[in-house]
């Protein structure tokens, strides 16, 4: 196990397993996606009160999950990088943080135009919204950081440093968010009462979720090849590779 | 013992000569609360309303721009190198170091929202508990500040970068220490976000150190 994990961790075996495992993920996540949107734009009922106006969950949802979840996987990666400075896992932290930062822009668009016609405004100060632009300008401190350091391991160390830090923080930043919404204006927002889903428009978010979550995998897989790559245009196995 | 002795003195001389540059911070403070008036309706109504929220983000600004000193200088003279040589652990170097800052930047600003609250039409008795508030989360600010001033202090001009870094991560600090002038103000009970702050400060005190020594080190590694 130790000796898979550390083997994995070099790039030379790293760049052709990424490769397979990318496809592996690609074609059940390309499957759900397409059934998942199936069920989410056209066998899904309509919503007795949004009207067909919800159906922006199915894309909102996933995305905003994922920015979460991407944060959380930068920051294990982070104490990768740093305790056993792994090339693998520096280069997952930027090319993962391009990804999140993406996911984050998306929930937050998508949440202002499902905003505008159910709340009729495009912004709110509650705390989900809020903490969710704080986590947006988190991961752009993070890609603007790797854009500023020339030197590359150097930079993922430091990016590495600045999501772990970054993500102690994230939470204490989420709660002081909500305590403060609450203080001030009291719950004026009314969120989903999730329980009380249907189940036809459960699995078609669900999937679309797993969806989501698998094309994430693959195409930061590919990314960390292409950086890989780079990274490493002057060693002897990608010149061999290149060779051949 | 003798070892941290010598530094605290030789941090407080390296201060007391350069406190012409250290004392802009807390000018970029006054003038920051002046804007807001001018910008505004210079009513009393409002600008009390809004003096916490005035009074903590010109803080968080005028703690951003002091940050510029803290490590700059000290990277490009070797000190950092000569620090992981010394007897002393490099936290607690930092530890000290951030203290003395915060002597030269912190306190002023809390000192100055004195008169600078009365101008804003705040009610005495929520002022002293807003500097209160000041005087528990600036120190905050300069700790956590430590380790984006760490990350960026090989740059050559790192001084944007880093308030892109640090000021998200400030917001639970503003939200707590305005939410204390806030609740003064309403005559409520502000005791809650002033043992927050406290903890926030406690942690800062015990964690931040070592990440500003990571951060550190890894900006020294190539410079």
């Amino acid at each position: 196990m130790w000796l898979w994990f550390h083997r994995l961790g070099s790039p030379p075996s790293f760049y052709p397993f990424a490769g397979r495992l990318a496809v592996i993920l690609a074609v059940p996540g390309v499957l759900l996606l397409l059934h998942g949107l199936y069920g989410a734009l056209l066998s899904a009922p309509a919503d007795y009160q949004q009207g067909e106006g919800y159906r922006i969950i199915f894309v909102h949802v996933p995305a905003a999950w994922l920015s979460l979840f991407v944060y959380s996987g930068m920051a294990v990666a982070a104490v990768i990088a740093l305790i056993w400075r792994m090339k693998v896992a520096e280069v997952f932290i930027v090319d993962a943080a391009w990804l999140g930062a993406g996911f984050t822009a998306v929930a937050l668009a998508t949440g202002m135009l499902w905003g505008k016609p159910m709340w009729g405004t495009y912004w709110v100060w509650d705390a989900r919204l809020t903490s969710e632009l704080i986590l947006l300008f988190l991961y752009l401190g993070v890609l603007a950081l790797d854009q500023a350091l020339h030197d590359e391991r150097q930079a993922a160390r430091a990016c590495s440093l600045l999501a772990l830090v970054g993500a102690i923080n994230v939470p204490i930043v989420h709660y002081s968010v909500e305590w403060w919404n609450t203080l001030h204006q009291g719950p004026t927002v009314s969120k989903f009462d999730s329980p009380s889903m249907d189940s036809r428009m459960l699995w078609p978010l669900l999937e679309m979720a797993l969806a989501t979550s698998l094309l994430f995998g693959t195409i930061v897989l590919v990314r960390m090849r292409a950086s890989l790559l780079w990274r490493e245009r002057h060693s002897r196995w990608v010149r061999e590779m290149l060779r051949n | 013992m003798r070892a941290l002795m010598a530094h605290v003195q030789r941090e407080w001389q390296r201060y007391w000569g350069r406190r012409g540059d250290v004392i802009q911070a807390p000018l970029i403070f006054c003038l920051v609360c002046i804007l807001f008036p001018l910008g505004g309706v210079p009513s009393p109504d409002h600008l009390a309303r809004y003096a916490p929220a005035v009074i903590w983000a010109a803080s968080l600004i005028a703690c951003v721009f002091g940050l510029e000193t803290l490590y700059r200088q000290e990277l490009s003279e070797g000190w950092v190198d000569a620090m992981l040589l010394a007897p002393l652990p490099l936290p607690l170097v930092l530890l000290v170091k951030s203290l003395m800052h915060w002597l030269f930047t912190g306190l002023p600003v809390a000192l100055l929202a004195w008169p600078l609250g009365k101008a804003l039409y705040f009610p005495d008795a929520a002022l002293q508990l807003l500097i209160l508030s000041l005087l528990l989360g600036t120190p905050v600010l300069v700790l956590l500040g430590g380790i984006g001033a760490g990350l960026t202090a090989g740059m050559g001009r790192g001084g944007l970068l880093m308030s892109l870094l640090l000021i998200p991560m400030y917001v639970p600090v503003l939200i707590f220490g305005a939410g204390v002038g806030v609740a003064a103000h309403d005559g409520l009970p502000a005791t809650a976000q002033l043992y927050l702050l406290a903890c926030m400060l406690l942690a800062a005190i015990v964690l931040a150190p070592w990440a500003s020594a990571a951060a550190l080190k890894i900006s020294a590694e190539s410079s």
